[in-house]
């Protein structure tokens, strides 16, 4: 299955509650039927979880366990990716892109180092280092920082303590007909009474995609290869039945990474992240958790044109985020209230410049700073608690506040942007805060769900200070704007789950109105920097905007073995100022079949799109609907303790070319594909 | 012996008096104000020294700022002095003589300096060989005596395909105007301050400040598809003479500064609008950094 659904979360109440504080705030939560079932007497909050596949953990549901985590990510149904080739997909949660949302890694803020998104965070993990990703929605994503259209924490995959001292591994290989993407790497993971350790590695190499079949054209996507190396390892240590220490490090490097929707490449994107982690359970009573962790991150973006033939000019622009953070952690449990107060914060630092080389080699070189060597240094408090009213009413309120500076350190920088802002000021100061609340009841075979939340963000680093960005879907040069003000957001959930012993009925609406929506805009009389492009955007602020998420699965088990699964979802994004927000998802569906019968495991999709709402404003044509079938099987072998697991399958069996509204300067997407997956453990 | 010491400590105390008023007489001597400067020509008569300076250490076409220090007949730095000076082209042209001047200011005393007087010349051509050479002639009154004296200088052309500081053209009124570029000496990315002098060739021989004009600028990176940056303010004239506005650099590198020359009533005598298919502007400067 696409989308497993967990448990993630008991009942949490709340510790402090601030003066300015109003209302509470709120976990919008995907439904776990089969949680209901098996639980019926208490409603447990729910995040949305996507189990990622590792060989730690059941491989035989996966279709395919070794994809990448952007096409893990890309199941559930709040998450769309972007794709600006065939590696690094940036995820879109309920329809906004990434400076709408949190990324976290275990709770740790970790920076993109790239002005034009090629290198998500998610870019810099593999599923090896992971076990879930836990989705939020809405202000109930807030735990680390402002945010409008929810969190997505990637976890770390953990053997954790275990009774019998044990070692466990696995070796994997797969490989991809369509990019020649081979897959290598090994897991090795320790477990006793007082300490584990886990160390993973991960090597992939990909050439050049091939999109489906349409005549009088190559399919051929050039600059779409990429190379990946990936090493991670955690480890704990037991102080005593109470207290654990735990350090993490992941290291992460890609090389020759082709960007076939962008007019550069990278040719190194590297992370270092690191962590150490002190947990105390039941410190004292009634407080059943108390976890501080302090990290710090560092990423190296390196991108250039050297490989593409022709070019205006020759450009290096590399770019650098490095982060220190903390965050500490209190939960516990009173009476009917399940609390838990997050304090975190952290300093980030992201400086990002562009070196051109003249046609002439007699010119000197020019160089500008893109990202103006920015600080930025969060701190902030957010509570919650989960009140169980009676058997089937329960709920949830959160809020929290936090302060955000941000500061230019460069004086190259600030001159640069005191070209357009003559007054600007090295710093700014902002006040962040949300607020949210949701009710969830729970009868017979139903669960309703209502959660409201108000909330608000600072500009990213892009929006309030880069200089002369160039987005090559509307070919417009992107001036930051450090006047602007949050952006705020009032959101409404509403979901519903309808469950009998064999059929599942999970429908969801979401709403986002959103006040002075960030969006860039043309500005005319101000030339362009890139020599393509047609003007010059700055960031502006809509009086409003509007976006609608809506979803609907169903799930029907008629007989032993066998599930039918088919899911919808729509949104739709506008603007004030008749602004048609971009890359917005049209109608997407999905009908599924599957097959499970001990070790053997058969399943059969089919996914398709509508044609989508394109926003001509910025830059976006109209895709064609399309249709994508997809096959896969699997095969479990036991031999003694060790296992075998075989996995293969087709994707777009029919080599259907197709481009998606999320399909970065309408590259098409990936044609037929045939994997073959071997997994080896023991 | 005590008398001895005595006579000692009253020796050491009339030395020291006597060291510091010597000291106070001679207090151009002893302090340097020529500092982070470079000498560019040393003249002599009578014993009186005339030193140039400038922070290059060179002279070049287009506008020179240049510090004078008179030194007199006792080795003392003058303090009290007026100055005017005459720069003078001279161009053998197969056998005929042909001399002219160039824009240049008054001498005056630099401010907050003891020793120091300047004042600028915008050479308009470079010295050439024997053919083609600038004379310098510096008349200085000093205690009701005057004094002259003259050398050649050496006058540098800086232009080069990524570099003009100065610039002639012949408007569209028939005038010879001459624009030379003072400011900014340290481009830096960002809003600078822009500072030119304009000039033009009167109708007896001199080269009078051009007063009530505009100069529209245009600064543009030719390698780079053409871009400007925003930040610019047009030239008028400031209270020194001298034509002031802004000029924004968003990148280091070569930038071609474009301009148009307005008259008093506002109509261009010379220069054109960036266009698409007009690339450059007949005035302009360049300069790379």
């Amino acid at each position: 299955m696409i989308v497993n659904i967990q448990d993630m979360k008991q009942i949490l109440l709340i510790l402090f509650f601030f003066s300015y504080e109003i209302s509470l705030f709120a976990q919008q939560k995907k439904d776990s039927t089969a949680n209901i079932l098996s639980d019926s007497l208490t409603i447990h909050q729910l995040d949305e979880v996507i189990v990622i596949g590792n060989p730690s953990t059941n491989y035989l549901k996966e279709n395919k366990a070794l994809g990448s985590l952007d096409s893990y990510l890309e199941r559930s149904k709040s998450i769309n990716m972007i794709r600006r080739g065939a590696y690094a997909w940036e995820p879109m949660l309920n329809g906004m892109s990434t400076e709408r949302s949190i990324l976290t890694i275990d709770g740790m803020k970790i920076f993109h180092a790239c002005t034009d998104k090629m290198d998500p965070i998610t870019s810099y993990v593999e599923n090896t280092n992971l076990s879930l990703a836990k989705i939020k929605e809405g202000q109930s994503g807030s735990e680390y920082g402002g945010t409008i259209a929810g969190s997505i924490d990637l976890i770390r995959r953990k053997t954790g303590f275990k009774q019998e001292k044990k070692l466990t591994g696995s070796a994997f290989a797969g490989f991809e007909s369509n990019n020649k993407q081979q897959i290598y790497g090994a897991t090795l993971n320790y477990s006793s009474p007082q300490f584990f350790t886990d160390i993973d590695f991960t090597y992939r190499n990909a050439k050049n995609y091939q999109s489906g079949y349409k005549s009088n054209q190559s399919n051929t996507i050039l600059y779409s290869q990429f190379t990946k190396y990936n090493i991670s390892a955690i480890t704990g240590f037991k102080i005593n039945d109470k207290q654990v220490i735990e350090a993490s490090l992941i290291y992460d490097k890609a090389t020759d990474v082709g960007y076939p929707a962008l007019p550069m490449d990278v040719s190194l994107a590297r992370a270092l992240i690191t962590s150490l982690q002190y947990t105390y359970k039941n410190p004292l009573k009634n407080i059943s958790l108390w976890e501080t962790k302090i990290y710090y991150n560092t990423i190296t973006h390196v991108m250039d044109d050297s490989h593409r033939p022709i070019v205006p000019i020759r450009m290096d622009m590399p770019g650098w985020s490095k982060t220190h953070g903390f965050y500490s952690t209190l939960a516990g449990n009173y009476t009917i209230h399940s609390f838990k107060a997050t304090l975190s914060g952290y300093l980030n630092n992201s400086l990002a410049e562009m070196t051109m080389h003249p046609n002439n080699p007699n010119e000197k070189d020019m160089f500008m700073l893109t990202w103006p060597d920015i600080n930025t240094l969060y701190t902030g408090l957010n509570v919650e608690d989960n009140i169980s009213l009676n058997e089937h009413l329960q709920l949830l309120i959160q809020g929290g506040v936090g302060i955000h500076n941000n500061k230019i350190e460069s004086e190259l920088g600030l001159n640069s942007l005191r070209l357009f802002y003559p007054d600007l000021t090295p710093q700014k100061t902002r006040i962040l805060k949300n607020i949210s609340t949701q009710l969830s009841y729970h009868h017979n075979n139903f669960l309703y769900q209502l959660g409201i939340g108000y909330g608000d963000r600072a500009p990213s680093i892009s929006e309030g200070y880069g200089f002369y960005l160039l987005n090559v879907n509307d070919n417009f040069d992107y001036i930051g704007n450090p006047n602007l003000n949050n952006e705020q957001s009032i959101n409404v959930t509403f979901s519903s789950t309808y469950n009998i012993n064999k059929f599942t009925a999970i429908a969801k609406i979401n709403y986002f109105y959103m006040i002075d929506y960030i969006i860039g805009k043309p500005k005319n009389g101000i030339p362009p920097m890139n020599i393509t492009a047609n003007g010059i955007k700055i960031y502006e602020q809509l009086n409003s905007a509007s976006i609608i998420n809506t979803s609907v699965q169903f799930k029907y088990k008629p007989f032993d073995y066998w599930t039918f699964i088919t899911d919808m979802s729509y949104r739709y994004g506008q603007g004030a100022e008749n602004t048609i927000l971009p890359l917005i998802q049209p109608f997407n569906y999905r009908l599924e079949a599957k097959f499970e019968k001990k070790s053997f495991f058969i399943d059969a999709s089919l996914n398709g799109s509508s044609k989508n709402r394109n926003s001509i404003e910025f830059g976006e044509t109209q895709k064609s609907p399309y249709a994508i079938a997809n096959l896969a099987l699997s095969k479990k072998f036991n031999i003694n303790n060790q296992h075998l697991i075989v996995k293969t399958g087709v994707e777009n069996l029919f080599n259907t070319y197709y481009i998606t509204f999320d399909d970065w300067f309408g590259i098409p997407s990936m044609g037929r594909n045939i994997y073959v997956n071997l997994i080896y453990k023991f | 012996m005590k008398y001895l010491k005595y006579s000692l400590l009253f020796l050491c105390i009339t030395a020291s008096i006597i060291s510091c008023k010597k000291s106070n007489d001679t207090i151009p001597n002893n302090i340097n104000e020529v500092e982070n400067l470079l000498l560019l020509k040393t003249f002599s008569d009578n014993g009186f020294k005339v030193e140039l300076f400038n922070k290059s250490g060179q002279l070049k076409v287009g506008y020179n700022q240049i510090y004078i220090r008179l030194t007199d007949q006792n080795g003392n730095y003058v303090q009290e002095a007026s100055l005017n000076w005459m720069p003078m082209m001279t161009m053998n042209m197969g056998g005929m003589i042909h001399e002219h001047s160039c824009p240049f200011s008054e001498i005056k005393k630099t401010q907050a300096k003891q020793t120091l007087f300047e004042g600028y010349i915008t050479f308009i051509m470079a010295s050439n060989g024997a053919d083609n050479f600038w004379n310098l002639k510096i008349n200085f009154t000093v205690n009701g005596q005057t004094f002259e004296v003259t050398d050649t200088v050496n006058v540098i052309s800086t232009d080069s395909e990524f570099n003009k500081a100065y610039t002639s053209i012949m408007g569209n009124d028939g005038t010879n105007y001459m624009l030379a570029l003072i400011e900014p000496t340290e481009p830096k990315i960002g809003t600078n301050d822009i500072v030119v002098g304009l000039f033009k060739m009167g109708d007896n021989n001199d080269f009078p400040i051009v007063n009530n004009y505009k100069i529209k600028i245009d600064p543009r990176m030719p390698g780079m598809g053409n871009h400007t940056a925003p930040g610019n303010v047009d030239m008028t004239q400031g209270d020194d003479g001298l034509y002031h506005g802004k000029v924004g650099f968003s990148m280091s590198g070569y930038w071609k500064i474009n301009m148009i020359l307005e008259n008093n009533v506002g109509t261009a005598v010379k220069g054109e609008t960036i266009t698409e298919l007009n690339p450059e502007s007949s005035v302009n400067f360049k300069l790379e950094f």
